[in-house]
């Protein structure tokens, strides 16, 4: 949901993204970004960590996803950092040789250098340029979050480009389905060189189920009561049913995207 | 662009002669310090290991990031795969990533 006023502009929804489009983002207003002419904040990204270098009060990796390169910052917490700074005081001061231990910022052995990780984090501002702060870094243990990730990633540019995001209208939802499942058709059919499509109906249904994953994220997003968005309610207005939807918000409840509130029914955004 | 190392099968190959490309496979036949890599699109490529031979394949598919030059796509690093890939949807990725290159590279 986006809130177009001229000030603080507050998105709520994470959007999957490559380093690509985040180099291709523009500046705007209210120390936010646009990306496909849509303010974005929150973050999802997939790609291996290829340096690490771990400072006082933050650790910064640099992250490769195959489209770009990119610095992020994950601040350690107030307690981490505390418990830190009695261990080096405890410990004696290393001499001569290894210079590098003596500044602020070290090489470290991560537990995350050269694997595959999601990170949720924040696109913001900072001394003029674009800065990432990390909310969630996470090791990936299943690979093909991998593949699913560029498949959102694709899914929600192509709809931003080519449809226009209206906030969510009950009744259309069915008519705005058939239109993606023919956007996509069409992008297969023009395919020159193979004479099948591309995309089978299995794969087409699987770019759609991350449609209503995308949709789910929304709605428990938008809703601002403490006990939050019931199982039901969902189901109700995706749709779809009791069993799919808890599949989706199970995943989102370990993907740390949401939290239950008065039972296990009812859910809410951790945004 | 200049950064960027794509994700593509064996079909796309021949557009990156000399560049630096990520391939995912599964890890076939060891000849001395080659090994045979069974792509996504049931294609066999042949990547030259001897940049880094001390570390070794941990899982069945992998993903080796390399330069592709004559054929051979020489080494610089690869990441192990979870055993449950899925190579038919990563294959359908990679074709729909060539489709929209403006958000890959």
């Amino acid at each position: 949901m986006t809130n177009n006023s001229n000030e603080n502009v507050i998105v709520r929804t994470i959007t999957p993204l490559t380093i690509r489009q985040i180099q291709l983002s523009t500046e705007s207003e209210g120390n936010t970004f646009k990306i496909d002419n849509e303010f974005v904040m929150n973050v999802s990204l997939v790609g291996t960590v290829i340096k690490v270098l771990d400072g006082n009060t933050y650790t910064n990796y640099t992250i490769d996803d195959g489209t770009g390169q990119l610095k992020i910052r994950e601040f350690k917490r107030h307690k981490q950092n505390n418990m830190e700074e009695e261990e080096q005081q405890q410990q004696p001061q290393e001499e001569g040789g290894e210079g590098e231990n003596k500044s602020k910022a070290k090489e470290i052995e991560n537990p995350f250098e050269n694997k595959y990780v999601r990170i949720i984090g924040n696109l913001k501002e900072y001394k003029n340029q674009k800065s990432f702060s990390v909310t969630k870094i996470t090791e990936i243990t299943d690979s093909n979050q991998i593949t699913t990730h560029f498949l959102e990633a694709i899914l929600v540019h192509l709809q931003r480009i080519k449809g226009t995001l209206k906030k969510e209208q009950t009744s259309s939802q069915n008519s705005q389905i058939k239109e993606e499942k023919k956007e996509i058709q069409k992008e297969t059919n023009n395919n020159n060189n193979n004479s099948n499509n591309i995309i089978t109906q299995q794969n087409t249904n699987q770019i759609l189920g991350l449609a209503l994953k995308d949709k789910a994220l929304r709605l428990i997003s938008s809703n601002q009561t403490s006990s939050g968005i019931s199982l039901q309610e969902l189901a109700k207005e995706l749709k779809s049913t009791e069993e799919e939807i808890r599949e989706i918000v199970d995943f989102f409840l370990d993907q740390g995207q949401i939290y239950i509130t008065i039972d296990d029914e009812h859910f809410r955004s951790t945004d | 662009m200049s950064s960027a190392t794509p994700r593509i099968n064996f079909k796309y190959l021949s557009e990156f002669e000399g560049k630096t490309i990520r391939i995912v496979g599964k890890v076939g036949e060891k000849q001395g310090n080659n090994v045979i890599l069974h792509t996504t699109d049931n294609g066999q490529v042949i990547v030259d290991r001897s940049n880094n031979l001390e570390k070794n394949y941990q899982t069945n598919n992998v993903e080796v990031l390399g330069v592709w030059n004559n054929n051979q796509l020489s080494e610089l690093t690869f990441f192990n795969l979870s055993d449950n890939f899925d190579f038919d949807t990563h294959n359908q990725m990679i074709d729909l990533s060539m489709k929209h290159k403006e958000i890959f590279m």
